[in-house]
């Protein structure tokens, strides 16, 4: 062979590799270790702190890059919870000093650690959007000695290890656990099973996101009545074909599907269950892809019945069941987004109440913006979820805590896509709408319900 | 033995999608001596250009393939013109960061002209098969199997048949010897790569009512391909279509048998497997790829 055949041989050798090593699934919290010796930092205390500094926030999001579209919205409403405590005052007077971040990858996000403390002077970051990223820099500022607040990003990880994290958003191993108590608690009854009797199928993506959902999915079915068919992890950047597993599905007679996806996987995986007529009674997608109008929207009326499990927003809520004072600041909000040009996304309004709850009930009870006192002054925190936009209250789990600075009082709800729109169905005290397609209707009815249309157009 | 079937029938068409793409690769690195790691953004730009003239115009991918093959085939052109022609005889490393460089200057281009939003294209036919007794087979796929296989076997005839294709493949061979017999082996080049480039393009474009088109979505699709190029031979249209349809094959049987994350194992394991076995590939000849004339 010539030389650029070896080369092209190297190429395809280094790849094989990598995927025998990400078959391996390393250990993140391995991977990303916070006493990393190479990684000393400089020493925070050699610059005595002025307690007259304004305070700085330091914002870090991709804002370039595959996920910058939606990384952006929550960094709008980041910017906009800061703008709004400004206008009332600030801290003690002095407005909050607000700076950005560009953080596209996991390396880029721990450079951009280093920026923000070392070159802004930052005194608190918040993040992150996507959990792989939030996984690298939330070590990397912990070894600067910076405080971390996690706004967007679900991964278990981020919360089971650091000690200078507060996440206000839900973690990923409350959607696993969360899906399989659907499952026995609201499905089961739905589909008119016992627990006892239900096959679960469980197909994830292998990226952090996926794995740390499926992971607690999978411990939460160890102690659950329902048995467990199916456990299929996939790389959704390279998967073309889903037939083997959809065949596996149908041949355990699976009653109903945990499926953490992107959206293109997601879409592919409802198509070729169509097309290979396999019937799935009931699925349950995790955050990820199946929250997305862009998952929906393709699939048409093949999407109605489907569940997803997320955090709620101030969209899939009744908003009427907020107090009068979280309705006032709903308004704001959206005022103020509107006059910035920002659109209101899910994001958005994650962002922007967990960092409204940072400087309005943390920052102000805190002697100073160090992690213990910060941590110290998030124990004080016991917002209501009728106090809140989100409708999920606000109260951070102790050093003590398995998952410190995590926000306890962040629970999912169950939406289901009806008419291309997600509506809450579970539990009930949310729910603004009926159940729909339980079970979903087998191909062949939905076949004869859409042959009109087509001949309609 | 329906079961068996339907895994046959699922993982060779899920290999027919891959044929085209690796055939183009595999032409791109015989003649011009290659690595061309763009080649799947020109699938990803055949897929945002069947999309959107869907969406705009509601034409159906199969119609729009006619219109994205000549416009990708005139992108491969100009690619050739502005940087793959500059360097042919340059070290290996050059090409590679002149290819790798195009592919993140396409992937960047696409982020910031259609965003990083999934699209996808919803026809009639969408989610329909055809049964085979209990074996389902499903019409897009099918039609996408058909024509990629039905497009690789014609450039093997092109190449074989006609006085260009001799054109193509005594390049291949040997360039200053080519060169030495009168053909114009620039113009050999420019073609080779705007016609390979352009069967990336059909193949999006075929693609599109099976896939969801994002701006990274040539990347997931060409590091299979690549490992296809190498299984079948490097150079060899006929071995990149046998060896694309037996890694559909594998994907799928090991898939079922053993789970889905082991089906990409198990491919790479065969490409190793051949390597040492057979180093020139499972149908490319021995040493041929030596008579560079470079």
């Amino acid at each position: 062979m010539n030389k650029t055949s070896r080369l092209l041989v190297l190429v395809l050798l280094l790849a094989a590799f990598a995927v025998l090593v990400a078959a391996c699934e390393v250990d993140e919290d391995e991977a990303a270790d916070p006493e990393d010796p190479e990684e000393e930092p400089d020493d925070p205390e050699e610059e005595p702190e002025d307690p007259d500094d304004q305070v700085r926030i330091g914002a870090m999001f991709p804002q370039t890059g595959d996920l910058a579209f939606e990384a952006t919205e929550a960094l709008e409403g980041v910017e906009t919870a800061v703008e709004m405590y400004n206008e009332d005052g600030g801290l003690d007077g002095t407005p909050v000093d607000f700076v950005d971040a560009d953080a596209p990858d996991p390396e880029a996000g721990t450079s951009a650690v280093r920026q923000l403390v070392e070159e802004d002077e930052v005194d608190v970051i918040v993040g992150t959007y996507a959990s792989a990223i939030a996984s690298a820099a939330v070590p990397a500022a912990q070894r600067l000695d910076t405080p971390y607040l996690e706004t967007t990003a679900f991964a278990a990880s981020i919360t089971e290890g650091p000690e200078n994290v507060l996440r206000t958003t839900i973690s990923s191993s409350d959607l696993g656990a969360y899906s399989v108590e659907f499952i026995e608690t609201g499905l089961a009854d739905e589909l008119g099973e016992s627990p006892e009797d239900m096959n679960v199928a469980m197909v994830y993506t292998d990226d952090e996101f996926g794995t740390s959902i499926a992971d607690a999915a999978l411990e939460a079915m160890e102690d659950s009545p329902a048995e467990l068919v199916v456990e299929e992890s996939y790389d959704a950047g390279t998967i073309s074909d889903f037939s083997s597993t959809l065949l596996q599905i149908d041949e355990e007679d699976t009653d109903v599907v945990i499926h953490v996806s992107q959206i293109s996987d997601g879409i592919l995986f409802w198509r070729q269950a169509q097309e290979l007529d396999i019937d799935i009674p009931a699925a349950v997608g995790a955050g990820g892809g199946y929250g997305q109008t862009d998952f929906a929207e393709p699939l048409g009326d093949a999407a109605d019945g489907i569940f997803n499990i997320v955090p709620p927003t101030p969209g899939s809520i009744d908003t009427e069941a907020l107090t009068d004072d979280a309705q006032e600041l709903l308004a704001r909000y959206e005022d103020t987004l509107e006059e910035q040009g920002y659109d209101q996304g899910v994001y958005t309004d994650w962002g922007f109440m967990g960092t409204w709850v940072f400087l309005n009930e943390i920052l102000p009870n805190a002697e100073s913006t160090s992690i213990d006192d910060l941590m110290e002054a998030a124990q004080q925190v016991d917002v209501a979820p009728e106090d809140s936009i989100t409708g999920f209250g606000f109260e951070f789990a102790g050093p003590d805590h398995e998952t410190p600075g995590q926000n306890l009082r962040a629970e999912p709800v169950v939406q289901q896509w009806q008419d291309v729109d997600l509506q809450v169905v579970f539990p009930e005290e949310f729910a603004v709408a009926d159940y729909l397609n339980v079970p979903l209707p087998d191909w062949e009815e939905r076949d004869e319900i859409e042959e009109p249309d087509e001949d309609d157009e | 033995m329906d079961l068996a079937l339907q895994i046959i029938a699922s993982g060779l068409l899920t290999g027919g999608i891959y044929a085209l793409l690796a055939v183009g690769l595999t032409l791109i690195f015989g003649v011009l001596r290659v690595v061309n790691f763009a080649h799947g953004e020109f699938m990803m730009l055949g897929m945002y250009g069947a999309f959107w003239m869907w969406a705009l115009w509601d034409i159906d991918p199969y119609l729009s393939v006619f219109a994205v093959v000549p416009a990708i085939f005139g992108l491969g052109l100009l690619t050739d013109r502005l940087i793959i022609k500059r360097t042919i005889g340059a070290p290996e490393v050059t090409v590679v960061f002149a290819t790798l460089g195009l592919s993140i200057l396409l992937q960047n281009a696409a982020l910031t002209v259609f965003s990083a939003d999934t699209r996808s294209v919803t026809t009639g036919y969408t989610g329909t098969a055809l049964s085979f007794g209990e074996v389902r087979v499903s019409i897009p796929m099918l039609i996408s199997f058909v024509v990629a296989i039905g497009l690789a076997l014609a450039l093997w005839a092109f190449l074989s048949r006609t006085r260009f294709g001799k054109a193509i493949q005594a390049t291949a061979q040997n360039r200053d010897a080519a060169a030495l017999m009168g053909i114009n082996v620039q113009r050999v080049y420019m073609m080779t790569y705007a016609i390979a480039v352009a069967g990336a393009g059909a193949m999006g474009a075929i693609a599109a009512p099976v896939f969801s088109v994002y701006p990274r979505v040539g990347l997931s699709f060409v590091i299979t391909a690549f490992v296809i190029v190498v299984l079948g031979g490097l150079g060899s249209v006929l071995g990149a279509v046998i060896a694309a349809l037996l890694v559909g094959l594998v994907q799928s049987v090991v898939g079922f048998l053993v789970g889905a994350a082991w089906a990409e194992i198990a491919y790479f394991v065969l490409f190793i497997a051949v390597l040492v076995l057979r180093p020139q590939g499972l149908f490319g000849r021995r040493g041929a790829e030596v008579y560079q004339g470079a």
